[in-house]
């Protein structure tokens, strides 16, 4: 068949080494790489774009666990909540291990979406339409409730930080009558849009990172190399045992958020992250290295990408930013995603799906087998590895706008932040996921007032809007209760 | 033994990064073929001439949107690679968005190392008051018209009960008790052609009528139509090519739209525009269309902007590059620096007056 | 009692609504934690005072910790002027120096080669192999 040739897997396992690279990099995303290849498919035809294109985009999306678990600091927004459980477990010398688990639960993420939008597209996007504001809202809001179950023991002052986030979040123009809100005269220009996500994201995790270590003088964090090799748990795929439910719930998850156009991809994990949490037979272990919270993490960022294909393919709209850049290597080659798409082009759609199987499977073989190497990162001195941190950190920073000093400014100064915050004891995690979802709360509650005519009754008017009011509440309910039962726990103690 | 180990990771990354360049170095020559010919002809045209303000050079193209997908970056795109293709220069569309993008053009040298090329919401941000008067037209060059993008067309869902903005009018005037919807965003061309077509309105069937036709602030094409299917608007406002999809035979009902009205002609549809319904704005007809320019630094020198214009004219005569506009349903439309000049001044004048005399949409998104 | 479950969303001031709710949680939110504090610090018997906590570690690592601050400035407000490819050079190598010390001819010369190695890479990599605007 002329779909795929010796052509398309070259390109196929480009796409995917570079997409690695890029979400392994701090500061450099899976949309990044898409938009920097799309000019260069001018030169290919539609199929192997494609092959290209969906390449890069698994790529990056899973390279983002690499410096999660290795260093602490998540390489995409979407590898957020990877590093919670990842990188305590390569702390206690696990790396080899936490990241084959890792590689694992991606490919079954990736194959789970895949699989959804193989046989469920057009349901599913017709779920995705009925999904209004107010829905909308409710799903980022249920999604914030991670903040309430990560920070045990320090509820309120894990509330706070994600207030502080959306807070933050605000400032720059209001998309509906670009007018500014807390921004200074002098930054008019540059906070006109607000503070972009990675030099926020590097900041707080990077940047304050490097101040800290800074501070106690770059000493290695790990014992000598030896006593590492040592503890190491071997990755076995009895690893997967009795994960099941976990991956299949957090791959559905992290699918329907990626079908749902105009929820950030970052929520993917977040959310299934904290369902995992809420499920779990032993919730107290979950941020201390617990295989669940890791393969739910990974599972739910793969399951997003064949979950965002659904809408751009089926409504043309596009599920998250990397599909928004997508629709425009269709464009290109003359072709309209949108309700008409699949049935028209009949082809195309199977190299699509080829296309994304094939680059799953690239994916974990590339990532699978060399991560031995890879996890050897961990073992360079902090002092060796700062320097070249910083220096990628500044590139993802001024590339977030394709080239703004201003972010790395803003780079320096979420660094200063995120170590400040850890000092007076204002915890980084729940400010920065206030932050990714602060933008799109306000957004969401905003149209859904403008729909309503200004009554807050509309929040509780519609049949899945109760459903998501249950979660939500259930979720805050075991988050307070855990949160109790941890606050007694140290004062018994 | 700790060097041994450095050592060995350095020399993994070095290979890493030149397998790296080799898969991509293959690339880059697979691409050369398709890009030959053009490059051959224009290699020994440029030559013969003399020195250039672009040879050899690095061109960043600024762009006033941070789509990677909307019609600002498939134009500023599509110009840029025949362009340098033109001129020999190694162009580079950056996405910024319009803040930065004014900035760049703001405090860019004028030497042809940034540029940009962007639509009328160059100016239209000035005139709806969103950036202030150091970024007017006045503080810039401006180049030569590049493109045009004629597709802007108002689309309802296809079982509405009108077909053309003048049905709406007419529908609303016969059912006291409906509203019409329209999604249009805020400060940008949707504004405008909305605030034209209310004026038409309440010129032609009075305030009461006026006063149903509703604006609601929408987002991006994609939030419009999805504010369309779920009913929160009846009107949408946006580039016809991204819609034309949803109006063809065999797309579910749910889906369906149907165009209302073209703001301007489009060569070979035959969807009625706002002229030919009869809709006009202080007598005269009113069509819009986007136009795209190149726009410099303040201190730019005149031979960059010839240059500009020389090139840009070349390539308005490729064949190969109106059929690339074509495909993406946009035009050429080459028109020399100068008058392109005075044309955007006057375009300018004429719409801030528009938006001026304009009802604040305060009043205009009151239900 | 209707109009209190009423927002209403007035397009010139809509900017302006979710920051005033936000802000208003927040305080609320800051003046638990305050009063938590302060209950803790009574049940505790001392009083409440920052004195007690110190903002910094024991024998804090002045040099690398302020040093590390002032090379970050001098990099930022450097890069546009110096360009991307000699300023990392130049500062990836002082980073190095200042994390790793100057202990010998052979730890100089490791940072000599890291800032050598990533910032050439790096530079070719993205900023040509990729053609990604760098500073």
């Amino acid at each position: 068949m002329a779909i795929f040739g010796i052509t398309q897997f070259l390109v196929a396992l480009l796409g995917v080494v570079v997409g690695i690279i890029f979400g392994a990099i701090p500061g450099m995303t899976a949309t990044m790489a898409v938009a920097i290849f799309l000019p260069l498919t001018y030169a290919y035809d539609l199929n192997t774009s494609i092959f290209l294109l969906l390449g890069l985009y698994v790529g990056g999306i899973s390279g983002g666990l690499i410096p999660a678990i290795l260093i602490n600091i998540p390489g995409t927004p979407s590898s957020i909540t990877t590093g919670f459980d990842g990188h305590p477990m390569a702390k206690r010398g696990e790396a080899e291990r936490a990241l084959k688990i890792g590689i694992t639960a991606s490919l079954l993420g990736g194959i789970f979406s895949l699989v959804c939008l193989w046989l469920f597209t057009p349901p599913l996007a017709r779920v995705a339409i009925n999904f209004s504001a107010v829905e909308k809202f409710l799903i980022i809001l249920f999604a914030l409730t991670i903040i309430a179950a990560l920070s045990k023991g320090n509820m309120i002052r894990g509330v706070f930080a994600g207030f502080l986030g959306v807070l933050v979040a605000l400032v720059g123009a209001f998309g509906d009558n670009n007018k500014l809100r807390m921004v200074p005269d002098m930054f008019k220009i540059d906070l006109m849009g607000g503070f972009e996500l990675l030099p926020v994201l590097i900041g707080l995790f990077a940047i304050s990172q490097m101040f800290e270590q800074a501070e106690i003088g770059m000493r290695r964090e790990h014992g000598p190399d030896g006593e590492l090799e040592k503890s190491t748990r071997k990755f076995s795929f009895k690893d997967f045992k009795g994960q099941l439910v976990n991956v299949i719930r957090s791959s559905g998850i992290g699918t329907f958020v990626g079908v749902l156009p105009g929820v950030g991809g970052s929520a993917a994990s977040l959310l299934a992250y904290a369902q995992t949490k809420n499920f779990s037979k032993k919730p107290e272990e979950l941020g201390k290295g617990a295989v669940e919270g890791l393969v739910s993490s990974e599972s739910a960022n793969n399951g997003l990408t064949g979950g965002a294909l659904i809408p751009l393919l089926s409504l043309g709209i596009p599920g998250d930013s990397t599909t928004a850049v997508l629709i425009g290597a269709f464009m290109l080659q003359g072709i309209q995603v949108g309700p008409l798409f699949i049935t028209q082009n009949p082809d195309i759609w199977n190299v699509i799906l080829i296309a994304l199987l094939l680059c799953n499977i690239l994916m974990f073989v590339v990532m699978f087998y060399p991560i031995k190497f890879i996890s050897k990162i961990i073992n360079i001195p902090p002092a060796r590895l700062y320097p070249v941190i910083i220096i990628m950190c500044i590139v993802g920073a001024y590339t977030s706008r394709s080239g703004n000093m201003f972010d790395v400014w803003s780079l320096l100064l979420f660094g200063i932040i995120g170590y400040v915050f850890s000092k007076i004891g204002i915890p980084s995690a729940p400010f920065l996921i206030g932050f990714i979802l602060g933008g799109d709360l306000e957004k969401y509650f905003i149209d859904a007032l403008k729909g309503s005519g200004g009554n807050l009754g509309v929040f509780f008017s519609r049949p899945i809007g109760w459903i998501i009011w249950m979660l939500i509440l259930a979720s805050i309910a075991y988050a307070v209760w855990d949160n109790n039962k941890a606050k007694k726990a140290a004062e018994l103690a | 033994m700790k060097m041994k180990k450095l050592l060995s990771l350095g020399m993994a990354m070095v290979l890493g990064l030149g397998a790296l360049t080799g898969c991509a170095g293959t690339k880059t020559s697979e691409q050369a073929p398709a890009a030959s010919e053009a490059s051959d002809a224009s290699a020994d045209k440029g030559g013969s001439e003399k020195s250039s303000a672009f040879d050899k050079k690095r061109v960043r193209v600024v762009i006033g949107s941070t789509s990677t997908s909307g019609d600002s970056f498939m134009v500023a795109d599509t110009v840029t690679r025949f362009l340098s293709k033109e001129l020999n220069f190694n162009g580079k569309v950056d996405a910024v968005g319009a803040a930065a993008a004014l900035d760049a053009i703001k405090s860019g040298k004028g030497d042809g190392s940034t540029i940009m090329i962007f639509h009328d919401m160059t100016y239209l941000g000035v005139a709806f008051d969103a950036f202030d008067e150091t970024y007017a037209l006045e503080n810039m060059v401006v180049g030569p018209r590049v493109g045009i993008n004629p597709g802007a067309a108002f689309a309802a869902k296809a079982d509405a009960p009108y077909n053309t903005m003048k049905e709406i009018a007419e529908y609303l005037k016969a059912n006291p008790d409906q509203k019409a919807r329209v999604a249009v965003e805020a400060g940008g061309v949707s504004h405008i052609a909305f605030i034209s077509y209310y004026e038409w309105v309440k010129e032609n069937y009075g305030e009461d009528v006026a006063k149903r036709v509703v604006v609601i602030v929408g987002g991006s094409t994609a939030e419009k139509s999805q504010m369309l299917w779920d009913g929160n608007c009846d009107v949408i406002f946006a580039d016809y090519s991204s819609l034309k999809q949803y109006t063809e035979e065999g797309v579910e009902a749910k889906l369906k739209m149907k165009f209302t009205g073209l703001l301007d002609k489009i060569e070979g549809v035959d969807i009625p525009t706002f002229a030919d319904q009869g809709i006009t704005l202080n007598g005269e007809p009113f069509s819009f269309s986007k136009e795209f320019l190149i726009y410099l630094p303040k201190d730019t020198p005149q031979e960059i902007v010839d240059e500009l214009d020389a090139a840009a004219k070349k390539i308005s005569e490729d064949p190969a590059f109106v059929e690339e506009m074509k495909k993406l349903t946009y035009a050429a439309g080459y028109m020399p620096s100068a008058e392109a000049k005075v044309h955007i001044y006057q375009k300018r004048d004429a719409l801030t007056e528009l938006i001026n005399e304009a009802p604040p949409l305060d009043d205009l998104t009151v239900q | 009692m209707a109009e209190l479950f009423k927002i209403n969303v007035i397009y010139s001031t809509s900017h302006l609504v979710v920051p005033k709710i936000v802000t208003g949680i927040l305080i609320i939110l800051g003046l638990i934690i305050l009063v938590q504090e302060f209950m803790k610090k009574k049940k505790e018997g001392t009083t409440f005072s920052f004195k007690d906590k110190k903002f910094f570690e024991e024998n804090y690592d002045k040099i690398k910790f302020w040093g590390s601050l002032v090379l970050f400035v001098l990099y930022i407000a450097l890069l546009d002027i110096l360009g991307f490819l000699i300023s990392g050079l130049i500062f990836v190598f002082l980073f190095n120096v200042l994390f790793a010390g100057t202990k010998n001819i052979k730890s100089i010369m490791v940072s000599g080669i890291i800032s050598i190695v990533s910032s050439v890479s790096i530079w070719y990599v993205f900023g040509t192999l990729f053609n990604i605007t760098l500073p």
